[in-house]
């Protein structure tokens, strides 16, 4: 649906140059939600810029829908954007009109007749749960609220495409997964594809299906969320995993290994993480029965990536050293991810 | 000091001298957004990075308005008559003297109609670009309609403004209330006529700053 080529962009400002986009190539395929996540200044925002071309460029291809949009003409492209929807952080209604009037804009943009709209603004103020705030104006709606209508307006004329850049960044926990929700559904019931820009990853865990790490104008790391959740190769990476899911080893535990490997009898400290049906299986308890190691569980967490179980278990294993090794070569055959974390 | 009888006749005057400038002011307060709105407009959308870049054309208006603007009103209601008369016909008069007002406050607009533009948020205006919005939509259908409650102030502003310009009319013998004043208060002495024209001028002057600050408050929902 989406393909980005070799995107390079660069800003001038006197002799001053900054490369916000290093040669990016992306696949973006219809129908998924696809999350792009970097920290403030990685050039997020400028990538999906160039999605739909408020910001050309400066080499590279941008294809939407089969369409190479860096080839076409001021008119042509204005039709094309049509057919892309964008929400924004800070929503960027008009403070001059009502949600119906804010909604119809980009009918009236794109020639549509009155009664058309009239129908379209209500079915669309339908589906975001706003029937009851047609004559409100932006300035009476909530952060929520205010994003819902957005999303009503970027949807108004059946978009192929809807590009979030920090659609949630602006509202607070509860409001930010209502909204995630919301996308979820509409990226159900449209078959829609959507590009989601952030620098939360909890964003990516809810709804993504694939993600791109960016950092420093170039993709780190790329692929479905829970590849890059489980197997994260790049630091940029560690660091957001970081974010929703601990997997830091507390002092007082370091300190504990020091003094362990001092006394001669060195535990080994090891993150098991599960995935999908493997979460439900008993590992611990046999592993226990059939090894002679004690399993001390230092930190664990059960969360979901998007549809996905995903469980994250940091044990301390202590016993002979042949044993703990037994117990590793068992742990590793059980089809789960096992790292053996050497710290001292 | 007035006697009685002369009282009918100097109100007669008062009143004439207020529909003058009223009739001055409202058609130079008219002609002037009509001409200042789009230049304001034009300056703004045809700067850097703007939806009409073009800097030869943006940086040749702003000189001219500067220029304008720069121009003391009398010197300037002096030096135009040449054109005052081959639009108008004559050089004195109220129509006459709508000319030289037009001429000074059309920049004075554009600058006012430049700073409303510039509140409207740029992600507005970028919205709309995604949206596949043209230029001419933007300007129609975004800014101008976001940019209303400034620009309503303004227009108070200009009004307020081109009455106290349209004294100097008197000059040229424009006519009008700040004629008036000083013609008896100034130049004869005669604060008794004076007093309440200067009273009137002040009710004058409130009750278009409430009509501004009305509608402006009317139109603006942010």
């Amino acid at each position: 649906m989406i393909t980005l080529k070799n995107i390079r962009k660069v800003f001038t400002s006197g002799d001053n140059k900054i490369t916000a986009l290093n040669g990016i190539d992306l696949d973006i395929k219809g129908g998924e939600i696809f999350g792009i996540i970097g920290f403030s200044g990685a050039g997020k925002s400028t990538l999906v810029r160039c999605i739909n071309m408020l910001e050309k460029p400066t080499a590279g291809e941008v294809i939407v829908n089969g369409q190479n949009l860096t080839q076409l003409s001021k008119g042509e492209l204005r039709l094309a954007r049509r057919k892309i929807g964008m929400i924004f952080q800070h929503f960027n209604l008009l403070w001059s009109r009502t949600v119906f009037e804010n909604v119809a804009l980009p009918l009236e943009i794109n020639g549509v007749s009155r009664d058309k709209i009239q129908s379209k603004v209500n079915e669309l103020l339908q589906l975001v749960g706003l029937e009851d705030k047609a004559s409100a104006y932006p300035a009476q709606l909530s952060g929520g609220q205010k994003q819902r209508v957005g999303i009503a307006r970027a949807l108004a004329n059946d978009p192929k495409v809807l590009l979030c850049d920090e659609a949630t960044s602006a509202l607070d926990p509860d409001t930010t997964d209502s909204i995630l929700k919301l996308l979820q559904d509409i990226n159900r019931k449209l078959n829609l594809t959507i590009v989601v820009i952030t620098h939360e990853m909890h964003v990516i865990k809810e709804i993504c299906d694939r993600v791109a790490v960016l950092d420093r104008g170039q993709v780190v790391e790329v692929g479905p969320v829970i590849d890059v959740f489980t197997r994260p190769q790049s630091p940029v990476t560690r660091r957001f995993i970081n974010s929703v899911v601990k997997t830091d080893i507390p002092e007082v535990v370091r300190n504990r290994q020091i003094e362990l490997k001092a006394n001669g009898s060195p535990a080994k400290i090891v993150r098991i993480s599960f995935i999908g049906q493997s979460a439900g299986e008993p590992v611990i308890t046999q592993l226990i029965k059939n090894f002679n190691v004690t399993a001390n569980i230092l930190y664990g967490n059960l969360d979901h990536i998007k549809d996905t179980i995903y469980g994250m278990l940091t044990l301390e294993l202590t016993g002979q050293e042949q044993a703990v090794n037994d117990a590793l070569q068992f742990l590793k055959g059980q089809n789960l991810q096992v790292e053996v974390i050497q710290h001292v | 000091m007035f006697s009685a009888e002369e009282l009918p006749q100097l109100i007669q005057l008062i009143l004439e001298g207020l529909w003058d400038t009223s009739y001055m002011v409202s058609l130079s307060v008219l002609v002037s957004h009509l001409l200042g709105i789009p230049l304001g407009v034009i300056l703004v959308t045809t700067e850097k990075g703007h939806i009409l870049e073009c800097p030869i054309v943006n940086k040749f208006l702003a000189v001219i308005v500067n220029a304008t603007r720069s121009i003391p009103f009398i010197i300037l209601l002096v030096a135009i008559m040449p054109l005052t008369k081959l639009l108008v016909g004559k050089t004195i008069g109220p129509t006459a003297a709508t000319v030289p007002l037009v001429v000074g406050a059309t920049p004075f607009v554009a600058r006012m109609v430049e700073t409303a533009l510039k509140e409207v948020e740029w992600g507005i205006v970028e919205a709309a670009l995604a949206m596949g919005a043209t230029p001419w939509q933007i300007i129609r259908k975004v800014l101008l309609p976001e940019a209303m409650p400034s620009i309503i102030l303004g227009a108070a502003i200009t009004t307020i403004t081109l009455i106290s310009f349209s004294a100097m009319a008197g000059v040229v013998g424009g006519g009008g209330l700040g004629d008036l004043a000083v013609r008896y208060g100034y130049y004869r002495y005669e604060t008794e006529l004076m007093i309440p024209i200067v009273i009137l001028l002040i009710i004058l002057v409130q009750v278009i700053q409430m009509i501004g600050d009305y509608f402006s408050a009317k139109l603006n929902k942010k």
